[in-house]
């Protein structure tokens, strides 16, 4: 297996006709955690192998043939998701307070305090089921908030490239990710910490 | 931000996160930091989301993914890919 080539063999080799079968899945899946939508994962995946194809002579050699490839296929989710909101522009956001509203009364209030949780790290870093959860949790928040949170917290990109990604002001990108956090920290509340209180 | 003497539930929590991206005016920290004196849920709201923000950032730095979707390209969809890298 490529990963498990020796330091002392430089791999300037690619294997195209491996490609498909040795990397499809593991980059479906990675496309399918940052888009959400098997067709657009699919598409992406797809762009990517031909891109590599064509960039073969700029491969290094310093990464493995699968690091190169993802390098390449979150290139491609980004031009992806510039096109995809360039067409789709989401311009004035502020009339879609409902989804956090209905979380307060009208004076401002919370209507339900939230619960007496904290995340601990040791426990939670490497728990499968948690991050599953989570996962749900980040699928259900709508387009664009979770497009722009995923940019942010998961990608970890610079708040005016993603501002040009979303075609957004940073103004409107601030209120996205208060409500991704809103929502998250809602989500996690109900399908997770309140499972496992004492009370 | 409008001139305010006080901020209520809803307007904190904006500001909480906006904290985390920006520096925030003076004056707004000021009345944060008197709205989370006297209200317990936005306290805890603000422990909460601070705490999930490292949570995941530690998830991210330590290479790995958030979940991996137990997910494959159907066999359909793989000869397509490998019918167009041979045109």
């Amino acid at each position: 297996m490529m990963s498990q080539t020796p330091e002392n063999y430089s791999q300037k080799t690619l294997n195209p006709e491996n490609w498909v079968d040795q990397y499809g899945d593991y980059l479906y899946c990675f496309a399918l955690g940052r888009l959400c939508n098997p067709e657009e994962a699919e598409n992406v995946v797809q762009e990517t192998f031909l891109a590599a194809l064509k960039a073969q002579t700029s491969f290094s050699g310093k990464s493995n043939e699968r690091t190169w490839l993802i390098g390449i296929l979150k290139h491609k989710i980004i031009d992806y998701l510039r096109r995809y909101y360039r067409e789709k522009s989401i311009g004035d956001i502020s009339n879609n307070e409902e989804i956090v509203n209905q979380f307060y009364h009208d004076n401002g209030r919370l209507k339900k305090s939230p619960s007496g949780w904290l995340p601990d790290p040791v426990e939670l870093l490497e728990k499968k089921e948690f991050w599953n959860v989570f996962k749900n949790c980040q699928e259900k928040l709508p387009r664009a908030i979770r497009d722009a949170f995923t940019l942010k917290e998961i990608e970890q990109m610079k708040s005016k490239e993603i501002c040009e990604t979303l075609n957004i002001t940073q103004s409107n990108y601030w209120v996205l990710l208060h409500r991704a956090r809103f929502l998250l920290r809602q989500c996690l509340e109900e399908n997770w910490f309140d499972n496992f209180s004492k009370d | 931000m409008e001139f305010k003497i006080m901020l209520n539930c809803k307007e904190t929590a904006r500001l909480i996160s906006d904290g985390l991206e920006h520096p925030i005016p003076l004056y707004s920290r000021m009345l944060l930091k008197m709205h989370l004196f006297m209200c317990s849920a936005c306290t805890q709201y603000r422990r909460q989301i601070k705490a999930l923000k490292n949570l995941i950032t530690q998830r991210v730095k330590s290479g790995k993914e958030i979940s991996t979707p137990e997910s494959s390209l159907s066999n359909e969809v793989r000869s397509r890919i490998k019918s167009a890298l041979c045109k």
